[in-house]
């Protein structure tokens, strides 16, 4: 009977073992949560509202995240459209990680020579919050209102300083 | 027992670590930044989208003609061969405000084309468009509209006009009323 106690006791003694080593291979697992680095963003395309006519009244040109213009006032689209683009991140971080977007509160100017014009409004998707995915990272798309003059003078016209948009974990 | 408790200390120690790390990364915000870019085309503009091109072509012992439509179509008469390559009517895009209606005038006399290395030279005459030319035929229904122009080009015999490119300047002119 006593051989029969000790037995048993090293079997105790030897399964507490075993867990030790499983708690330590499983901790240094989740230690290696520096999955979490910084948060990341890098501009991949500029905006670009495309060609737009102008008249002799104001107008503006709404360019959604998606890249779809619309516009009011004398504004209108001519059937050769340019280079139609919204703005576009790359924002990157921990997976699955929720992150604040803050977009221009103010217009920026753009300008072609002497001329200018506005752009404000600004709009994103996703907007307010994004969602990294499980890779983390995730496409941010902005999108903008361009407001025209009456009879705008004609040019290229290029912000100088350009917007930016700021991202931060939630 | 008091090795085990001790190594759990331990982990947990570090994991604490390990968190506090990540709060302190999370609290610094970071920016990119985006140009913005448009184009604007004036109130009434028009500008050559495509240029008139008679293509290739090999003159006989009397001449000929070479009819090209606006609709970019090409045709010959005389002693004119038509070779291989391609041949374009102008084309012109007409932008300003949405349903205006303009003049188009074409030009009135022969316009000269000029051999690119000696004085010979060739006529373009019997100038055509869609829409046709006149007052208010233009119609800018969607605040554009694009104008197709062709024309007539005489040939001479090869004596006349020798092989080469033979090139000219001409005027379209649009006109609100």
């Amino acid at each position: 009977m006593k051989n029969l106690k000790k037995l048993i006791s090293l079997a105790v003694i030897f399964v507490g073992l075993t867990t030790t080593a499983f708690a330590q291979v499983s901790a240094t697992a989740t230690s290696t949560a520096t999955i979490v680095g910084p948060i990341g963003i890098t501009n991949t395309a500029d905006m670009n509202f495309g060609n737009v006519a102008v008249s002799t009244v104001a107008g503006t040109v709404v360019l959604t995240p998606a890249a779809v213009r619309s516009t009011t006032g004398g504004c209108t689209l001519p059937v050769i459209t340019g280079t139609v683009a919204a703005a576009a991140f790359n924002v990157t971080g921990a997976a699955s990680y929720t992150y604040a977007i803050t977009l221009p509160a103010a217009a920026t100017t753009i300008t072609s020579g002497g001329n200018t014009m506005t752009v404000d409004t600004w709009t994103s998707t996703p907007s307010g919050t994004g969602t990294l995915s499980a890779g983390g990272s995730q496409t941010l798309t902005v999108g903008a209102t361009l407001n025209v003059g009456a009879s705008q003078a004609a040019g290229t016209y290029v912000s100088g300083t350009p917007f930016t948009v700021t991202v931060n974990y939630n | 027992m008091k090795r085990l408790k001790i190594l759990i200390f331990s982990l947990i120690c570090f994991l604490h670590l390990a968190i506090i790390n990540v709060s302190a990364q999370s609290a610094t915000p970071v920016s990119a930044t985006g140009h913005v870019i448009a184009e604007i085309i004036p109130a009434f503009s028009a500008s050559e989208t495509s240029q008139l091109n008679f293509g290739k072509f090999s003159p006989g012992p009397q001449g000929g003609m070479i009819i090209l439509t606006p609709q970019n179509t090409i045709s010959v008469i005389g002693s004119v061969f038509k070779g291989i390559g391609s041949h374009n009517a102008a084309s012109f895009y007409v932008s300003g405000d949405a349903n205006a209606a303009y003049s188009i005038s074409l030009p009135t006399s022969p316009v000269i084309l000029t051999h690119t290395s000696n004085a010979k030279t060739m006529l373009i005459q019997d100038w055509v468009s869609v829409p046709e030319q006149g007052i208010g035929t233009g119609t800018l229904q969607e605040g554009f509209q694009v104008v197709y122009v062709g024309a007539t080009l005489k040939v001479g015999p090869l004596y006349d006009n020798p092989v080469g490119i033979y090139t000219g300047t001409y005027t379209v002119t649009f006109d609100f009323n």
